[in-house]
């Protein structure tokens, strides 16, 4: 994975598991605990999605309604697919929803996640 | 002789279909609050969805032609189409008594929900199966993609409806409002396992997409295209198309 002069941003976890209908429901956790998946950025960062617990899984990488609204800018996949990282310069303000793209062992159809979304939020500059 | 049979039958279905679509077309018009030149310059004097137009209502307004019955009514439906939301455009075709109409605004600008609803819902029929489903992505003026579906040049939903094992094709139409260089690199499901798709292949081209359903395990299953552009590297999936394996139950 290329590595960018950006900082980092939010590192969340993404667990995969299948219900007792066997469906696939995908669950963020950011420091433990359960979260929406979205991200709030006010400045240039790279944003982190890492699986775990999530056996037979791994990030294709991630899909979006509006990929040329340019809130973010590029999205890296780890070569074990095991990290998907969102690069968001942060030079457009906007909310942009993306899915993640997941391959899996069972069978070679892809799993998609529901939509978490990326806010970049306008900061005006102080006034002085 | 087979045909004939197969066209009436298929003529008798639809008939109560029709005429309720003419009958709603119908009660539309005679409830319209526009039928005259009259009405509209009265409109004009108070606020109305034609201000969502702005700087183009008076350019909107001298395209307005009325038949001398009133039953008629012509516009710049370009104008409303590059410039409205779907929703502001079904507002202002209903001062003409002409909602119904909507589906035809495929290049309007989708904001909301409601928007997406009234350019994708229900009043478009299933795609056939049968047949290669003919897929277009455009632009527009926001660069938001949109996506239609054809076949034989009649607008379809995009979805299909299936009582026996087939393969479902979906083909790309390039335009001039497409993103460069659009490729088909797959299809994501939000259940991969529930077995109503068994198989998704991607042509060579990236031109082409086929998926093959197994009627065994019946159901609906929602799916969305992958593609990827010259654009940037990011990639684009669709708003779902769906699959639904119909349970043939033998009679009793």
């Amino acid at each position: 994975m290329n590595a960018t002069n950006l900082i980092q941003g939010p590192v969340i976890e993404v667990m995969i598991t299948l219900d007792a209908n066997q469906e696939p429901k995908v669950t963020y956790l950011q420091d433990g605990e359960v979260c929406t998946g979205n991200v709030v950025v006010t400045c240039g960062e790279d944003i982190t999605y890492r699986l775990v617990n999530s056996a037979g899984y791994a990030f294709m990488g991630a899909g979006f309604l509006t990929p040329y609204d340019n809130i973010i800018d590029a999205v890296q996949v780890s070569a074990d697919g095991q990290e998907l990282v969102l690069v968001d310069e942060d030079n457009v303000a906007g909310t942009t929803k993306f899915q993640l793209i997941f391959t899996n062992t069972t069978n070679s159809l892809l799993l998609l996640s529901p939509d978490p979304q990326v806010i970049n939020k306008d900061i005006d500059p102080p006034k002085y | 002789m087979k045909k004939t049979t197969l066209l009436f039958t298929a003529l008798l279905v639809a008939a109560p279909f029709l005429s309720q679509a003419a009958t709603q077309q119908e009660i539309d018009l005679a409830l319209a609050p526009v039928k005259t030149n009259a009405d509209l310059q009265q409109l004009l004097n108070s606020a109305s969805p034609l201000d969502a137009l702005e700087q183009h209502v008076f350019q909107f307004v001298s395209s307005v032609k009325f038949s001398k019955k009133g039953q008629q009514i012509s516009f710049d439906k370009e104008l409303l189409e590059s410039n409205l939301s779907a929703t502001e455009i079904y507002k202002i075709l209903v001062l003409f008594g002409q909602q119904s109409s909507i589906s035809q605004y495929q290049n309007a600008l989708i904001v909301t929900d409601t928007d997406k609803l009234l350019l994708t819902g229900s009043s478009l029929p299933f795609c056939n199966a049968a047949d290669p489903i003919e897929t277009s992505v455009t632009l527009d003026k926001n660069k938001q993609a949109i996506f239609g579906y054809a076949q034989s040049g009649v607008v379809c939903d995009g979805n299909v409806e299936l009582t026996e094992n087939t393969t479902i094709t979906y083909v790309l139409v390039p335009g001039k409002k497409s993103p460069k260089g659009l490729r088909l690199v797959g299809a994501g499901f939000t259940n991969p396992f529930d077995g109503h798709i068994e198989k998704v292949t991607v042509s060579s081209d990236g031109q082409s997409i086929q998926l093959e359903n197994n009627i065994e395990n019946s159901g609906v299953s929602k799916y969305q295209f992958i593609l990827e552009s010259e654009e940037n590297d990011l990639l684009l999936v669709s708003p779902d198309p769906q699959v639904v394996n119909k349970d043939n139950k033998p009679p009793m």
